[in-house]
């Protein structure tokens, strides 16, 4: 029994992580990673280490995922917003980005130059 | 059994040493720094674990035990869960000053993207 909840919590872990790298939205991979502290703390209670999984579920499930959103929320300010929201952000290589039929960052349409900082 | 541990561990390290080395956002940069100090907690506690130990959460020695029975007994080092409670609590610091600065270089730099952040290239 021990056993089939220590290799489950490792499975999720690791599902979670890739999850956390190959998922296209910023916040879906916070998600993903306020899951890996979640199933982490999991694990350490079955390691027999309530402590540490105090510790854990308050900084890996709570604290962490808050940072990284209210730094995302600061960011989406002041970029464009297929960087903090939509797909496109990683790879491929964004071919609209010197387009200068794009759309300016907010939601202005047409002019290729946006309006000031 | 336990080195399963170990191996996703160096399995969790590798998943976030990925996303540093090959995403250019430089929020998924944080993100796989806070997937390889995950691997780091992982692998301290998995190493402290003994086979068939429970918490190090004691008042006495169980009946007919003493204390330095008890240190190679059946609990968990307890040492080595200090160790990672001090690694979690770094961690998030250590993070909150990554977020700070991907958040400056945004404001400065209007981007997230690493390969634009010509000032960091040197």
């Amino acid at each position: 029994m021990f056993w089939v909840l220590d290799f489950a919590c490792l499975a999720v872990i690791l599902g979670a992580a890739v999850m956390v790298v190959r998922l296209r939205t910023l916040t879906g991979a916070v998600v993903a990673l306020s899951a890996v502290g979640t199933v982490l703390t999991l694990l350490f209670v079955v390691l027999g280490a309530p402590d540490v999984a105090h510790a854990e579920v308050a900084v890996g499930a709570i604290a962490l995922p808050v940072l990284f959103l209210v730094a995302i929320g600061k960011i989406r300010t002041v970029v464009e917003p297929d960087q903090v929201g939509e797909p496109s952000v990683d790879y491929p290589p964004d071919p609209g980005r010197t387009d200068p039929t794009r759309r300016p960052r907010g939601t202005g349409a047409g002019e290729p130059e946006g309006s000031g900082g | 059994m336990i080195h399963v541990n170990y191996v996703a561990a160096a399995a969790l390290f590798c998943v976030g040493l990925y996303a540093v080395l090959t995403r250019r956002n430089l929020l998924r940069m944080v993100m796989g720094l806070s997937l390889m100090e995950s691997s780091t907690y992982l692998l301290l506690v998995s190493m402290a674990y003994r086979r068939g130990s429970t918490a190090p959460v004691l008042l006495d020695p169980p009946p007919g035990k003493t204390a330095s029975q008890l240190a190679a007994g059946n609990v968990a080092d307890p040492v080595l869960q200090n160790f990672c409670i001090t690694a979690v609590v770094i961690g998030v610091a250590v993070t909150a000053v990554f977020l700070a600065v991907v958040v400056r270089i945004a404001q400065h730099h209007r981007t997230l993207d690493a390969d634009e952040v010509r000032a960091m290239g040197g």
